[in-house]
This record gives C-alpha cells, structure tokens and sequence, in this order.
C-alpha cells in the first residue's frame, strides 16, 4: 500500500470521535493555520500543493479559492458538496463516516483561507445516518472551541452546518446546491456569474467535494511542496477510488496518483484481480458519467504507454481512446457483462435525475432510456444506433450543466467502443429477450 | 488581421459589428440584425435570459478559424473580438435535434390549437424544417387535463414544453410565485400553487404566464394567442393611474381580446386582470344605450335632441331663476382629458359658475395642495420606472399591490429583492410582509408618525445639510418646533415603538436615492394635506428631489384624475391650474373662451351636497361619477340627490346615483372613444378608439360638445386632436402637445413648445423658488373625539385588486366570480370578544348609520382596527363613512370610521345578479 493521507488513521481506534482524532494528531492545522498564517498563505499552500477537484472536473482547488471575489463586504461562504450519488462512487462516504474530524478540520481551515464567519456542509439525503454522524461530531468541535466564536483564541470566528439533501442527484452540481440551499428547487443556474462571484444567497461562494477539502488537512500539515512530490506531474497526491463490479476486493482505497491501473485492477493490495478469474472486458475508471474503456485500450495508452491512475493519464487521447479519472467510482466489468445493458442503466439514471430544464437533456434522457431500452429487449431497429448517437450528440455541450454531459458521454462510448454489441442486439433480438442474457457472439445461443 | 481588431467589435457571420458592454451574444445579434435572426423559444422580452432551450445555441470562436465552441447565445455574454457564426450547419442540426425533440411530447393538432400560427414552437419547427420525429412511440403528456377552473386563466399542460416562461414571469414580473415545476426530467411539470387548480391557487389573474407562454399550455378564456382577430389596437388602460398601454384585439367590430404590449415604457409587457381581462362590461347587457328623462317618477327613452331640449330649458330656467351658481358639475377622472377640459369649460363659460368638480377631491386634492404649498406642483415628481435604482422605497398609506398591480408589482420586486423598503400602514399588507420595516400605525396618526421620523433625521444629523442651504427655505424654524416634539407622546399617539421609527428614519435618511410613495392612507383623512407637506419635507431633508430614483410619488388612483385635476376641473383652479377667482388671470380664459368668466367662489364637492340640502343648488350634473356608492355618509348623499330640481348623469350604467336621474345621458366607455389620459407619473398617453360606440350612445365629450352647442356657444365637435390643440394654447405644461407627437408612450408634462417631455420635476428649482418646510403638530380627528365613546372601534376603507372603486365596471365582468363580495377584516382577538366567526354576518355601526358584512378574521388587521372594501352596493359601507374632511382641501376621511360591531341578527345576504 502506497502513503495514506487520508485514511492513514482509519482502523485507529475511536477515530471517529473528537479525542480519538486529536490523539491521532488531528486539529493540528489549527495551530498552525489561524492567526499564524495569512488566509492568503493558506490558498498559496494549496495552489503550491496542486491539489485538484476531487469531485470529478479536477479543476486545480487553488485556483478555484483565488477566484472568489473579494472586493464586496457581502459575507462569503464555503459549500462543501457531499452530495455524492453517482452510481460507483462512494469514497466520500466512508471518509465522512469513519473519519468525520477530517473533513470538519478541513472545513475550517479552508473557510479560514476564503474568510468564511459561515460554512455548509451540503450532504446526499440518504446519507442521514452520516448527517447524524457529522452533527455530532461538529457537536463536539464546538465543545472543544474548535468552532464558533473565537476559535482557540485566534480572532477567528465559524459555525458550521450540515444541510441534508433530498433526495436529487442533481443537487450535487454546484450550482444546483446552492440553489437547494436556499431552499428552492434544485435546478442549476446559468454562469456566468460564477458561485465565486455570486453563489449562495447572491455571496460570493466556493463549493468544494469532501475529499478536495479533507486533502487540505494533509498539505498544510506536510506543506504544500511536499505534497506535490507524491503522484506524477500535475496528478499531484493521493486519490481515494472506489472500486467495484465484478473484482474480487471492492471498496475504497486510497492511491497514489500516477499508480498504474493495471496494478490496481490485479494486484492484491487493491482489487485483487477479476472475480472467478474471468476476463476483463471493459472498465468506467470515474464514476458512471465517464465514457467506458474496452480491455484493449485499459491498460495502456493510445500511444503504447502504461495506462496509469492519472487526470492525465486516463484522459489521454480525448475521448476517442480515453476517459477520465473523474470522482475516482472505478466498475469493472468482466467478460460476461452486457454492454448494452449497462449502458441503460446509466440511461435510467439520468433521466431519473435530469432536473428538466433545458429541453436537449430533458427530452433527450427520456429518449436515450426508451432507445436503449428497446434495442436492450430486443425491440431495436439498427437505426436506433445512430439516432442514439443523434441525442446524445445534441446533448452534450449544449444543457446548462454537466448533467447533460454525463448522460451523454457513457452512450457515446458504449457504441463507440461496443457497437458491436449494439448491432447484435439487433440482429439477434429473441437472444436478448432474456433479462440474464449474456453478449458472447461465440457462444452459441440456443433459440429462445 | 485578428491582432488589430478594436476591442469593441465582434463579427457576426464574418461581419464586424461594434458590441455594447456586457451585452448577451443574442442581443448583439439581434440589434445588428434581426430580432429573429436567432430562433428563440425560452426566451422572452420582458424575462431574464435563463438558457434552458438551447435552441439560440450559435457557434462562438475567439478566432476566426477556430476552434469554435457551441453557446447558448441568450445568456452567454458577447466577447470582443469573437466571431459569432448564427447557421452552421452544425448549429441548424443541433437546433432540429431538440425542437425535434420537443415535439416528440407536443400533441401536434395545430389546426384546432387556438395559437395556430402564433405559436413560437410552430414558428420555431417550420424555420428549422421540423415536421415529424424519428421517435417511437413512447410515454408523453398529450392525457394531461386541461384547467378551467379559472373564470379567466386556462391550462393545457399537454401542449408544454418546459421553457419555465410562465414561471419566470409569475416570478420575475408578477413577484406572485404561484406557478412552479415539480417532478423531475421528464416528469416536470408545471403547478400552481401546492398542485392545485388555478382557481384554488393564490393567482392573481394578471394573466403574464399567458402572455409568456410561446405555445398555448397556458392562456385565458378569450385566447388571447389567436391570431383570428382583424386589427390590433393600442390604447390606455381605464382602470387605474398606473396607465398601462393595451393593445386589443378586435374582431367582428367587438373586442376580442388585450395583451401588454412590450414596448409600453409605462408596464413593459404587463398589467393586471382589469387591465388584461375585465373588459367585458363594456358591451354588457346593462349598457345604458338611449338617454331617458324622468317624467311622472318613471325614467323614459327619449331621443337625443329631446335630451337636449329638455336639459337645456330645464338649466336656463335655473339660471335665470336662481343664478348660474345653483348649477353645478362633477367632472369624471374616468374621462379623458379633452372631455373633461370640454365639462369645466361648459361649465364656466356656457352655465358661468366656478361651480365645478370632480373626484379628484375624494382621493388626491390633499396630494395636489400639499405638494403645491410644498413645492409649487401638486404632482408625482418622479417616475416609476427609476424604481430600478431606488436604494430606498418608502411606501406611506398605499396598497399597491392590489390598488396599483403593476406598479404594486415592481415594488413588490424591489422588496423581494431585499432592498431596503419602509411600509407606513395600519394593515399588514403585501408589502409590508416583504418590507424591512413595517411602521402598524393607529389610523389617523400620519402626521404624528412622518414628524417623529423627522425629528430622529434631525437629531441625528442626517440631514442634507447643502440641499436644504440651497434649495430651502424656513428650515430654522421648521426645526425648532420638530425638536420641540416629545417622542414619548408621539409613540403613544401612534402606537409605533419609537425605536423602530429611529431605524427606519435612520434607513430613510441614510440611502443614496430614497423613493417615497403615498396613497388614500395619507389624504383621505382630516389632516392629509398636512401630512403631504410632511412627506414633502422628508424628502426635502434628506435631499431626496429632483434627481433619478427620488421623490414623492402620490399613486394616483384613477386612470386620469391626474388629468382631471390638470384640466381645470375644481373650483378655485382653471385649467393648467391657474386662479379661477383672478380677475387678471380670468382675462386670459376669457380670451380663449371668447366670453366672461366667472369668478365667484365655487364648490367643492361635499359643499355641493350641503348646498343642495339647503335648497341653494338646484342642478347638478354628473359626468361618470357615481356619489352615492362611492362619497361618504350614503344617507347624506342621497338627500342631497333627493334635493336637487334637476340631477343629470351622463352614465355607461344606472349606478346607484343614477337611480335618482332625472336626465340619464349614455355615454361612452375608454374602448369606444379617442382622447388622453394622464397617469400618475404625468404621462399624457393617448387613448384611441377600438369599437363604434354602442349604438344608442356618444363619447362623453360629444355629449359635452353638443350641448354648448344647443344652449347657443359654439363649439366645436368632439375631435381630441383639435381639443388638444385648445388645451396646449391654455395650459402651459402642455404647450409642446400635439395628438401626433404623443407616439406609443406618450409624454410626461411640462412638455416644452419643442415636444420635450420632463422626467423629473425640480431639478434646479421649485415652481416656488425655493422648497417650503412646513411643520405641522399632530391633532385627533374629530370623527373620533366626537364619538369614540360609543364607537371604540376604527373602520378604515381599503381596495382590492379584482374590483375598481365601485365595481360599476368590474362587478359586470367575470372578477365578480373570483371577489364575489365586500368583507369586514377583523382581528381574531376582536372576533372572539364579540363570538365572531371567520364567514358570520357582522353589524358594524357608526353614528351615521349601519350596515352588515360577512367577517373575515384575520391578523392582517391589529385588534381594535377594522377595514373593508366598497365595491358592492349590496353592502353600501359608506352608510357608515364619516363625511369629516381634510381641513384644507375638503377630501372626505374615508380612513377613519369610529364604529362598534355586533354579530347581526339580520339573515346572510347574497348577491343578485
């Protein structure tokens, strides 16, 4: 196992209450940060440490806070997006779970950094038994005199809240958050202007995921050079991924960027190698928005390199032979798997979760669903291949979020890549009548 | 070439065009172009871009061979230097993709939608050339039932196509929040309130979601979308002085149906449900169509010239008996400006008395003279569109909301918005629920409240000390006897913490650019005009005059009483307001008139009541303007009718007063004839003529015309053009007005001989010089020192939104079916002391008299206070109003009923219609 940063402390006993924590030398940041360093300092370490967006964009965090407009006396807020609910991804749930002061000492000395008297934790409805664990332990943070006024006699004043979702993917797009904050309905707003500018309650707003701002912890306690030596070039240290489908180990691990991903898929100290000893077929490395990677080109790049954990890596060649490293939600499939089944289920997602405004992603969703569906039941007529192309095509680019994207992107690869399924999908309609059915063109399928 | 391009250009299909600053990619396009050179479907004059269609997507590159990146033009800001490609083909198959799309869940059965060719998705799918959908078929919402709840609003939510147009304008124009999406992608759909239907919902029928709508999901009873109409014309609206501009749909000669059109610089697009809906009354079946004569205590139809003969003789016979001052005349805020000009000048130059009036002394004469001895003129100074950069809104003794909607509208945005707002008013009203400070005064105590406010902007100094060294007068004093005050006894009087008065001072005086706004709240009581002059020296304290975003803005309540009172229709003033009882300034309208003038002193509107009672007035004519439903103490009015030899009312329907006609003329509604208005904020607006008069009667004017003529001095025929011409060469502020140069818009007086029109007064200078300070001491009413013993409680007179005054045109329109009666508000305190339930008949009685009203218990009012509506004549509330008035200008205090309540014994009454 490669340094952990994150979950270094995870089987460390009580960790998951305050005493614990502090025993595992947490709330060091504290010391170190308010009153001693200059909030800008504070960013300076972050930009210097090359931390990216956790969340899935990857955008450099840094550079994120320096956006935030300062020049209003308009109160500023810290959103903390732990909204996750994309299908195969599940890190932030266990860091909020198990670790919880983590993220709370992340969420001050980042608020500290970007001025905030006020900060939100922004949590997935159906992550209640974590808001419960997340109150209580800013209960005792409180107690402690790590939050509210005058934190530990540093002139620093916050207060902290948890605010539950309910029940909308959606919601999980800044904008949209904050929208759902302020207890309206959940629909993303136009940008410009930016959250930075004109966020929560018309204040300037940052929205971080839970992992960009737990890793903040670590870089200002190791400084942010230091930081940047882990993981390779601008995939700077470490990512938590969770990993699932058809591997022996699934769960969450915490990688070292720049980890080769076939080290990850086979090597024991991570998945440990595809269930029942079956072969790979194909991989979505982030999360189900990012397009799926066929055997052929998962482990190494378009130009022959080693495929590796990376922002860069995994995006390699664009889209024509790469994905994205996306929120780190790592599905394996293994050689059984049908892709067009896959594909619908993803479609069934996000036409569940389309808020419904803008019309190519509203109409577009449903359509993508009921195509996929058709050719899935063996209902599809070959034309239906290209006219899912179409809709995701006038999809993606064109929706005011990047809802419409995600929707889009994991149709496009599955016919780019597994057209072929599609087409036997098609021709062979009575083979995929069965809901268990399998697509193994040489294996010879008895008729229904 | 892309190095040297001026930062201030971007090209438009390879063309370069200059771009304006933080303008959107679609409206660069559009002013350079087309409006439609991008199709649009999400999009909407009078909304916020919100870029939820996509269908105004164009290809943008930052250099001319790429890369180029699709953007929804409606809300991505134009770049400089850009190069903005509005029909790649790349872009014309995206856009036939989603409209393509959309359709898939649009039941296409075009020919028997009643937008069938206005429809911008119809629009939208034959430019891009999409007919049919590639798609299967699948689940859509073509079962969805449509609403008719509504007596005006319609939904057929199948034809939707999710472009939140209706919820934006609910929102961003109405501020009502009645209309919302629920459920998700493709189960979004739009609601009304909680999932109800429209008529269940909080809707205030002003119909913007109708008119926002690009398909026909939403629209009203008259389809207000077809395109099956023959003209569309504009006018002004008759309702109140906000003057929005209509634009109405005519077909088969009758009115079919009224949007707001876009460019009206007054309402942008909007107006309220009287405005866009309640129009129906002006061909009802109730229509006064032949004029009668009263013989042998029967009313019957006589032809027009017997009419004339008879009124004629009638009012010679008079005059030659008893004098020209025994005539008198009420002119109507209801008329136009060149009808009512035509009503004071027949009755100065042709009956020779100053006897003339009209309503304007019931609502506004306080506003007029107050401003007049603060300033010089008794109008709003500002203009309500500057309301986009007041810091500040003070709203003293109004209802807009429901009294002014469109202007009630935006200043509802304001406060949404959270900008600071002050709500003077005895009610929680709308506003006053978003307000940042709501001052529940005890009605009756303005005067006392505006001078606490004063004496905390004095103490602590926050005061414009340059504005009132320069642009005042008598302040030394003026100060010395507001610090005089005891803010103890001021708090008790008013009922208001004086903390809270502090702040809201504080916020006041502290704003850059402070609005201020007032209502019947502050004139309909027996010291309005003194608390005008106090409004008018806040606003001069603080510095607020002359400048954008300030002033003191009186809303007017009628559509013209502006006008009216320009025209010369009281007493002491001639037209364009100069002294009716000046021998020198007489020579002047003798001049134009090309007889003698009079100038004995004339009477005022309640003094023509108390004359008439005691036999001194013998006639009097009533132009649109029903006393008996609308002035206070009903029985007083009606004795008043009951004295007079000769009472000719010139009428649209046989209102309350016109019951006691001995002459009944049939005029003419706004639909049926030409003329101006004036609004509130001094706009003179042309009214144009949409349908031929019923047959059977005349525009009021022409009446007027007519009859000059017939009692022997010429005139010439009702022609508002050449009326105009007259009234410019007579009234100074209207020097530069002609009938064509007045356009869409319309201009706002003093309007110079050049035609330039004057946003807002008192720039450099008062008409007087220099501003007045007036101070002025509280004093109680009488209406309560005489009679709060007996009487412990106070009534005082609101509107609402569905009715106009009373209800003469509303009540015959469909808004009866949605405010079906007048109501008695009553604190749940008050109810349960006297066993009241929320819907009981309730008894209230003052020393006038008594009548009963259904109880609505509400917190709206504070226990001891009691308001209600007088629209209804099946209650009558003025039976109970005290005709008490201002002591300055006779405006009777309809704010003030010093009454006590009884659940009634009598049974439930309900309407006859």
């Amino acid at each position: 196992m490669g340094v952990q940063l994150l979950l270094e402390h995870l089987n460390k006993p009580e960790i998951n209450t305050i005493d614990g924590y502090i025993k595992q030398g947490g709330y060091r940041t504290l010391d170190k940060v308010l009153g001693k360093m200059t909030p800008d300092e504070v960013t300076e370490e972050v930009k210097t440490a090359g931390l990216r967006g956790r969340g899935g964009a990857g955008f450099p965090t840094g550079m994120k806070w320096s956006f935030l407009d300062k020049s209003t006396d308009k109160p500023r807020y810290l959103l903390c997006n732990a909204d996750e609910s994309e299908p195969g991804t599940f890190k932030d749930r266990l860091l909020m779970e198990k670790i919880p002061h983590l993220l709370i000492e992340g969420m001050i000395v980042s608020s500290y950094a970007l001025g905030c008297r006020t900060s939100y934790i922004y949590i997935r409805g159906e992550y209640m038994f974590i808001l419960r664990i997340l109150e209580k332990a800013i209960k005792e943070a409180y107690a402690k005199g790590f939050l509210g006024e005058n934190i530990k006699g540093s002139g620093y004043s916050l207060d902290l809240y948890v605010h539950p979702g309910a029940g909308a993917y959606i919601c999980g797009e800044e904008t949209a958050l904050i929208e759902s904050l302020e207890g309206k309905r959940g629909n993303p707003r136009i940008k410009p202007p930016f959250p930075a500018v004109s966020g929560l309650w018309g204040c300037p707003t940052i929205v971080n995921n839970v992992e960009s701002i737990a890793a903040v912890v670590p870089i200002l306690n190791m400084g942010g050079s230091e930081y940047a030596k882990i993981g390779i070039g601008r995939s700077t240290g470490t990512k938590l991924i969770s990993a699932s489908g058809n591997i022996n180990k699934p769960g969450v691990y915490e990688i070292e960027l720049g980890l080769p991903v076939e080290e990850f898929i086979y090597s024991d100290e991570y998945c440990g190698g595809i269930k029942g000893g079956l072969d790979i077929k194909a991989c979505v490395p982030g999360g189900s928005s990012v397009p799926i990677l066929p055997k052929s080109l998962l482990f190494k790049e378009s130009n022959g390199n080693p495929r590796l954990m990376s922002y860069e890596s995994l995006s390699e060649g664009g889209f024509e032979t790469g994905s994205m490293l996306g929120s780190g939600g790592f599905i394996v499939y293994d050689e059984k798997q049908c892709i067009v089944k896959n594909t619908w289920t993803f479609a069934r997602f996000y036409h569940h979760e389309s808020c419904g405004q803008c019309s190519p992603c509203r109409e577009g969703t449903i359509w993508l669903d009921k195509v996929l569906y058709n050719i899935e039941h063996g209902l599809g007529k070959e034309s239906d291949i290209d006219l899912l192309w179409d809709i995701q095509h006038g999809i993606e680019g064109n929706t005011i979020c990047p809802l419409g994207d995600a929707a889009a992107w994991p149709v496009a690869a599955a016919i780019r890549h597994f057209r072929h399924e599609f087409e036997y999908h098609v021709k062979y309609p009575h083979r995929v009548k069965d809901d268990d059915h399998v697509y193994q063109p040489e294996m010879n399928y008895t008729t229904a | 070439m892309t190095n040297n391009i001026s930062p201030k250009i971007a090209y438009i299909n390879g063309d370069p065009f200059a771009l304006q600053e933080g303008e959107t990619i679609l409206s660069f396009v559009r002013r350079h172009t087309t409006y439609d050179r991008v199709p649009t479907l999400c999009d909407a004059p009078n909304l916020e871009p919100f870029g939820s269609c996509r269908v105004c997507s164009v290809e943008v590159g930052l250099k001319e061979d790429g890369p180029y990146k699709t953007q929804a033009s409606c809300h991505t800001p134009a770049l400089a230097g850009s190069y903005i490609v509005t029909d790649s083909q790349k872009i014309q198959h995206l856009r036939k993709n989603i409209v393509e799309l959309v359709v898939t869940d649009h039941p296409l059965d075009c020919d028997h939608c009643d937008a069938n060719n206005n429809c911008e998705l119809q629009t939208v799918a034959k430019r891009l050339g999409v007919t049919d959908a590639r798609y299967p078929e699948g689940r859509n919402h073509f079962d969805a039932l449509p609403d008719t709840s509504h007596p005006y609003m319609r939904s057929d939510l199948s034809k939707c196509i999710n472009c939140y147009r209706c919820i934006r304008a609910c929102d961003e124009v109405q501020g009502e929040l009645v209309l919302s999406m629920a459920g998700r992608a493709f189960d979004a759909t739009v609601i009304k309130g909680n999932n109800v239907s429209f008529f269940d919902s909080d809707c205030v029928s002003c119909g913007a979601c109708a008119q926002a709508c690009p398909t026909s999901a939403i629209t009203d009873i008259f389809d207000s979308k077809s395109n099956d109409f023959e003209k569309k014309v504009r006018t002004t609206c008759t309702y109140c002085g906000v003057g929005c501009n209509l634009e109405v749909a005519v077909k088969d000669g009758k009115v079919k149906s009224i949007q707001a059109p876009y460019d009206a610089e007054v309402n942008q697009g909007h107006t309220c449900l009287k405005g866009r809906y309640a129009f129906s009354f002006y061909n009802h079946q109730d229509r006064i169509t032949s004029p009668m004569i009263r013989r042998n205590g029967e009313l019957e139809s006589v032809s027009w010239d017997e009419a004339y003969q008879y009124i004629a003789g009638k009012l010679t016979e008079i005059k030659n008996n008893y004098g020209p001052n025994a005539i008198a005349g009420i002119s109507s805020a209801r008329c136009t400006n060149e009808e009512n000009y035509l009503m004071q000048k027949f009755i100065r130059a042709v009956i020779g008395t100053n006897n003339i009036d009209c309503c304007a002394r019931v609502c506004h004469s306080p506003t007029a003279l107050g401003m007049q001895k603060s300033f010089g003129t008794g109008a709003a100074t500002n203009s309500i569109e500057e309301l986009v950069d007041a810091d500040c809104v003070m709203i003293i003794g109004a209802n807009p909301t429901e009294a002014h909607p469109v202007t009630g509208a935006k200043l509802k945005q304001h406060a949404m918005k959270g900008k600071l707002t002050i709500v003077i008013d005895p009610r929680r009203t709308t506003l006053a629920q978003y307000a940042t400070y709501h001052l529940a005064l005890r009605p009756g105590t303005n005067v006392a409240l505006l001078n606490m406010m004063l004496y905390y902007i004095i103490t602590e100094g926050l005061e414009d000390k340059a504005f009132i060294e320069n642009r005042t007068a008598g302040y030394q004093e003026f100060k010395e006897q507001i610090l005089a005050l005891d803010m103890d006894e001021m708090e008790a009087i008013t009922h208001v913490e004086k903390s809270l008065v502090k702040k809201a001072a504080v916020a006041y005086a502290s704003s850059k650019n402070a609005m201020s706004f007032h209502g019947l709240g502050v004139t309909e009581h027996s010291y309005g005009t003194y608390a005008v002059m106090l409004i008018s020296d806040l606003a001069m304290i603080t510095g607020n005059l002359g400048r954008r975003a300030t002033g003191v803005n009186p809303l007017r309540g009628q559509n013209n009483v502006q006008g009216a009172a320009d025209m010369g229709c009281q007493p002491y003033q001639g037209a364009g307001y100069l002294n009716a009882y000046d021998p020198e300034i007489n020579k002047k309208y003798e001049l134009a008139y090309k007889t003698p003038i009079p100038i004995d002193e004339g009477l005022k509107i309640s003094e023509m009541f108390e004359a008439s009672i005691e036999g001194k007035l013998k006639a009097l004519w009533l132009m649109g303007e029903d006393v008996v439903q609308s002035d206070p103490n009903t029985n007083k009015v009606i004795k008043a009718m009951e004295s007079l030899d000769l009472l000719i009312v010139q009428e649209i329907f046989i209102t309350e007063t016109a019951k006691y006609a001995d002459v009944i003329l049939p005029g003419a509604t706004f639909l049926e004839k030409s003329g101006t208005f004036t609004n509130g904020e001094r706009r003179v607006q042309r009214v144009n003529k949409v349908v031929e008069p019923l047959p059977g009667t005349k525009p009021d004017g022409q009446i007027i015309s007519e009859i000059m003529n017939v009692m022997g001095y010429s005139q010439n025929d009702y022609d508002p053009a050449d009326m105009l011409d007259e009234i410019s060469k007579i009234v100074p502020f209207f020097a530069g007005i002609t009938w064509e140069n007045l356009g869409k818009n319309g201009k706002q007086w003093p309007v110079k001989t050049d035609g330039t029109d004057t946003k807002i007064l008192h720039g450099e200078t008062f008409p007087l010089g220099k501003g007045r300070f007036n101070f002025v001491d509280f004093a109680e009413s009488t209406e309560l020192l005489d009679n709060e013993k007996d009487y412990p409680y106070i009534l005082t007179t609101n509107r609402n939104l569905e009715h106009y005054n009373a209800g003469t045109m509303t009540r015959r329109t469909n808004n009866v079916h949605i405010i079906t009666e007048d109501v008695l508000l009553i604190n749940p305190l008050d109810a349960a002391n006297h066993l009241i339930h929320d819907g009981d008949l309730v008894c209230i009685e003052s020393a006038r008299g008594k009548v009963d009203i259904k109880a609505k218990v509400t917190d709206e009012v504070r226990p001891g206070i009691l308001s209600s509506t007088f629209h209804f004549p099946e209650v009558m509330l003025n039976i109970i109003t005290s005709d008490v008035s201002d002591v300055e200008a006779s405006c009777p205090e309809y704010k003030i009923v010093a009454c006590n309540i009884r659940k009634s014994k009598g049974k439930y009454k309900t309407l006859n219609h």
